[in-house]
């Protein structure tokens, strides 16, 4: 069946179709009622509608249909969702109207990869499908009741779906081998009551389910991002709660003694008075989809929304819970700019195509976005909302597939140059990006400025920046750059004018890139060398391909007279190799020497670009290219630095802790851990811990422990909690910490392991 | 810059407990003011780099936010310092390090009884090779143990440093000692944990001076545009400090002058008048009064962090 897709919304349009003889699945046992309705479906995007197996049209968002009384079965088929099936019963004389919203109630299918000549399967993407399987991919269920209900939500036939799994909740409450099963109902049950928009009851069916079996997850490839954000709410509700299984209903606690009154905050606390549920998940992970809950500002109250980033499908979604909110959108990967801490707080989400970017406050944080509420500078804000926005922006390069980089001191901050101007202050020894055309006097030696809508900003370019700043700032004047760095006031210094230079504010820059390399060509679509070495595409679509970067053909991986340009360069992986033409071995923050031995042999690199054919070669011709962070971390063969040359058979020790221990740390810091010898991060999980050195309890849900080789074998210590004041907080390494040799760690051989400490400051 | 508070306590009976411009800290029926006097120590040198001495109190003007102040203290310091020395004993360093020992060893002989130094060597590691001390012997001592081979952790221990010098920070200013870092190092970076943005985001929180001595040299020149000159720069400029190039012949000199000059400075007092009061940054300017030709060294503002009457 061929459909055709408008790809926009039509405004209504009723079409009236007679419909041959009534059929219908009617219940079994019930009598078939006389007599016709009317069926109306509503549907959005426009989609093609079967009703009782027969095709009413193949496009269209609103129909109306005569049919018999009884039970009749709505089939709504889209390209770009899994066929979504509803059973609605007709009334003799009476109109049921069934209204759906796809992006809201559909499943997506998987992005497939698109055809072309010669073309092999393409990594990472899913085959589109009519749906899930009979379980969806859940071992172990095996009651029929169950079974049976799991089939009416997928018919689309709810009432009886609530009727049967909450007979089977019931049923199987007790015995604690069903209680996987019991799990499965009830995320059935909430599924069907979130369809029949009894939204609440859904709530708990999830509560109850999340209760049951943590480690139930609710699969995007099965259940509409309606059902997912309910699922993701439902976290919300508190252990304490006790839910009535039957009835799904709050079960009043008893009369409780009187609470202790918190204790009095320090006279030196300075944290604006608020309620903060420091406990309040807002992240959570659903088979692989990154879920985040935030909040917007709007004239009135903030609005809430999810905030899905789905590696799978490469989607990045955004779902809001109300109306009057940003409306939902979906984009892929590629649209996506990596993003930073917003200037007054949030997560800063920009895009490489036109769309408007989005400041998105973590929901627990939502009360800083009220209206009447003192916009705070980001030194202002309160710990718990720094925390909160790295937990976040950290899960989101993850999800991404992006290199983080992570910085113990501060948050990057993404600020424009008229900001910086005027509120310095605000910014003062923190790390920004902004993006401006660069002005200077000299292309050589400087001074050189970001300039953007009348105000101007120094930047003093150090390390690499300083390097590629002094060969491409005749190239990089007039053009748009985007610059990273430590933004500062450095001391005055007269001139021989006499008058001190009071220098203003300037960014020392250790990244710079022009803008216009990271537009948004269009999603690239990702190969292997050897896909494109045995079937090269021959049209002109963007490709992107990693492969380690082996110098100017250092190590003879290509006939030598097969190089077209004499800056060319060569890629490979574990059998195959290309050259890559049209731009050197650089890109943000980074460039590469075919002389140093390091280079050639340590980097992986994805090149972005278009395959071009010459005398029976393929060659990369490059656009963009970028460092691989994930193929590098894999790569066992990259030498990595051991401190004091320490040996296979010597010990891991720790030789640089950052801040020190002499120092008192703020309550949202990061620490670092840097070891003599490269460790493995499989070994970190579970085997770093946190705790209070006074025994005060306290749980640290979001602890992050990440390990960056390219730190040189150092550890980032994320305790994703606000820590306590005037507390004493202690870093533990167990015994299994491990080095990539299989050594322990120095220190972790006798109770409790291996101990760092630092004070936290009041403020 | 040190910052300190007088404060003058206003006994006031007040029949109906109202109390204005209340701090945490205060009674019922007593109107606190706070009134703060901002400390600018400032280094005067000439075009050369000589410590100019002799200036008065009236040679200089001294602006916050653009607005003249008047001064209400004048001091010439022979101020103590803090200072951590930090060694590069890095492997390219080997063949010039006794050279390199002798000369911070008059850094060291140059101390007063005010001064206290710490000694730091680095290499792929920072090792301390004292505490704070100013026991001369001890000092000298912990030099001549400065050893090492390995590569070059200059960001852990600039880092470090910064460390040290913060949790210092009262201790030093109660007894009126500048903050320093003299760091003596031949290349770049090759084995941090830490990065540039993150020590140059630290060094502006920290008050002190970083002093960079850099040896690093191709075909005998000084390497002044390569990544650790760029980034050394960047750090000195901030903070205050300065970044040379000395030959090693007359390395002993150049400590021996910053020595010198930390200790030598003009301290200058005002109480902010006219400025917005509040929680935000102020900028200080200072200048000598018809010396066009001076070249001064100071930090360029601070932060305030409470609220303050304005006169």
């Amino acid at each position: 069946m061929m459909f055709r897709r408008t790809g926009m919304v039509v405004a209504a349009v009723a079409v009236v179709l007679a419909v041959a003889a009534a059929r219908g699945y009617a219940q079994a046992g019930a009598p078939s009622p006389t007599g016709t309705g009317t069926l109306v479906v509503v549907v959005d995007p426009p989609a093609a509608l079967y009703v009782d197996g027969n095709l009413v049209t193949v496009d269209a968002t609103r129909q109306e249909v005569p049919v018999p009384a009884g039970l009749h079965r709505v089939r709504i088929v889209h390209p770009d969702y899994q066929d979504l099936v509803r059973r609605i019963r007709i009334e003799p004389d009476k109109t049921a109207t069934l209204s759906l919203s796809l992006p809201e109630r559909g499943v997506r299918k998987p992005v497939a990869a698109p055809a072309g000549r010669g073309r092999g399967a393409t990594a990472g993407r899913g085959a589109a499908g009519r749906g899930p399987s009979a379980n969806d991919g859940l071992p172990g269920v095996t009651d029929p009741d169950l079974l049976t209900g799991i089939q009416f939500v997928k018919d689309g036939d709810f009432e009886p779906a609530v009727d049967t799994l909450t007979a089977v909740c019931r049923n199987l409450a007790g015995t604690p081998r069903y209680v996987g099963q019991q799990a499965v109902a009830f995320l059935y049950l909430g599924a069907a009551l979130v369809e029949l928009d009894r939204v609440d009851l859904a709530r708990r069916a999830f509560a109850l389910a999340q209760r049951a079996d943590k480690n139930l997850v609710a699969a995007p490839t099965v259940f509409s991002r309606l059902t997912l954000a309910t699922w993701a709410d439902a976290r919300t509700i508190p252990g304490s709660e006790e839910i009535d299984l039957d009835t799904l209903t709050i079960v009043p606690a008893p009369a409780a003694p009187e609470p202790t009154p918190p204790p009095a905050p320090a006279p030196e606390n300075l944290e604006p008075e608020r309620v903060i549920d420091p406990e309040a998940p807002f992240i959570s992970e659903v088979e692989g989809a990154l879920l985040l809950d935030f909040a917007i500002a709007t004239t009135a109250a903030p609005c809430l929304g999810t905030l899905m980033i789905n590696p799978a499908q490469q989607i990045v979604s955004w779902e809001p819970k109300g109306t009057a909110c940003l409306p939902s959108f979906d984009v892929p990967f590629a649209e996506v700019r990596s993003p930073a801490a917003a200037p007054r707080g949030g997560v800063l989400l920009q895009f490489r195509s036109a769309r408007q970017s989005v400041t998105l406050m973590p929901a627990p944080d939502a009360d800083l976005l009220e209206p009447d509420r003192e916009k705070l500078t980001l030194n202002d804000l309160p710990p718990s909302t720094r925390v909160h926005t790295r937990s976040a922006l950290k899960r989101i390069f993850r999800a991404l597939d992006r290199s983080w980089t992570d910085s113990i001191s501060s948050l990057l901050v993404d600020v424009p140059v008229a900001e910086l101007t005027e509120n310095p202050a605000d910014y003062d020894g923190g790390i920004v990006r902004t993006s401006g055309t660069l002005v200077t006097t000299s292309t050589r030696r400087g001074p050189y400025f970001v300039s953007d809508d009348n105000a101007k900003i120094q930047i003093a370019p150090a390390g690499v920046a300083a390097t590629m700043m002094r060969s491409k700032a005749s190239e990089w004047v007039g053009r748009e750059l985007i610059v990273s760095g430590a933004f500062s006031r450095p001391a005055a210094i007269s001139s021989k004018g006499g008058t001190a230079s009071s220098s203003p504010f300037l960014i020392t820059a250790t990244k710079i890139e022009p803008a216009d390399e990271v537009k948004y060509s269009g999603p690239a679509r990702s190969l292997t060398l050897e896909q494109i070495v045995k079937d090269p595409p021959w049209n002109r679509e963007l490709i992107r391909v990693i492969g380690k970067y082996r110098g100017a053909n250092s190590f003879g991986d290509m006939p030598l007279d097969s190089r077209r340009n004499s800056g060319d360069w060569v890629i490979r992986d574990s059998v195959f190799s290309v050259w890559v033409t049209g731009r050197r071995p650089a890109g943000n923050g980074f460039e590469l020497d075919s002389s140093n031995t390091r280079d050639v042999t340590s980097f992986w690199v994805a090149v972005t670009g278009r395959v071009e054919h010459r005398r029976g070669f393929v060659y990369m011709k490059a656009e963009k290219v970028e460092l691989s962070p994930t193929e590098f971390k894999k790569d066992p063969g990259t030498p990595a630095i051991r401190i004091g040359g320490a040996s296979v058979r010597q010990r891991p020790d720790i030789v640089h802790i950052d801040p020190s221990e002499s120092v008192e740390i703020s309550p949202d810091q990061q620490m670092l851990v840097q070891f003599t010898k490269p460790m493995d991060e499989k070994t970190l999980p579970g085997n770093v811990q946190l705790r209070y050195s006074d025994g005060t309890p306290a749980a640290f849900p979001y602890l992050l422990v990440t390990y960056y080789p390219e730190r040189h074998s150092s550890v980032i210590i994320d305790p994703g909690t606000v820590l306590i004041p005037n507390k004493t907080i202690e870093v533990v390494f167990l015994p299994g910490v491990k080095d990539v040799d299989n050594q322990s760690l120095m220190g972790t051989d006798t109770a409790p392991g291996r101990v760092l400490k630092w004070r936290v400051k009041r403020r | 810059m040190t910052k300190h508070t007088a404060v003058l306590l206003l006994a006031v009976a007040c029949a109906t407990g109202i109390a204005s411009n209340r701090l945490s800290g205060q009674r019922r029926g007593e109107t606190v003011i706070e009134t703060e006097v901002i400390s600018v120590p400032v280094t005067v040198n000439d075009r050369r780099g000589r410590f100019i001495p002799g200036l008065k109190q009236q040679d200089f003007e001294v602006l916050e936010d653009n607005i003249p102040q008047e001064l209400t203290s004048f001091t010439i310091e022979e101020s103590g310092i803090a200072a951590e020395l930090l060694i590069d004993v890095s492997g390219s360093m080997s063949y010039r390090l006794e050279e390199a020992k002798r000369a911070a060893q008059q850094f060291v002989q140059q101390m007063t009884p005010k001064d206290v130094a710490k000694i730091v060597q680095f290499d792929d590691r920072v090792t301390e090779l004292s505490d704070f001390s100013s026991d001369k012997a001890v000092l000298a001592a912990a030099v001549n143990k400065a050893y090492g081979v390995g590569a070059t952790a200059l960001y852990n221990a600039i880092s470090r440093a910064l460390d040290d010098l913060a949790a210092r920070r009262k201790v030093d200013e109660a007894e009126q000692r500048h903050r320093a870092i003299v760091l003596l190092t031949d290349g770049d970076d090759t084995s941090s944990a830490i990065n540039e943005d993150e020590v140059l985001s630290k060094a502006g929180r920290v008050d002190a001076l970083v002093y960079a001595l850099s040896l690093d040299r191709s075909n005998g020149l000084p390497v002044t545009d390569g990544p650790s000159a760029v980034f050394l720069n960047a750090l000195a400029r901030q903070s205050g400090g300065q970044l040379q190039f000395p030959e090693l012949a007359n390395l002993g000199k150049f400590y021996r002058d910053l020595s010198d000059e930390l200790r030598h400075q003009y301290v200058l007092g005002y109480v902010p008048a006219g400025s917005k009061a509040g929680a935000r940054w102020h900028a200080i300017t200072v200048r000598v009064k018809n010396r066009k030709d001076y070249r001064l060294r100071y930090r360029t503002g601070y932060f305030a962090t409470g609220s303050r009457s304005s006169q």
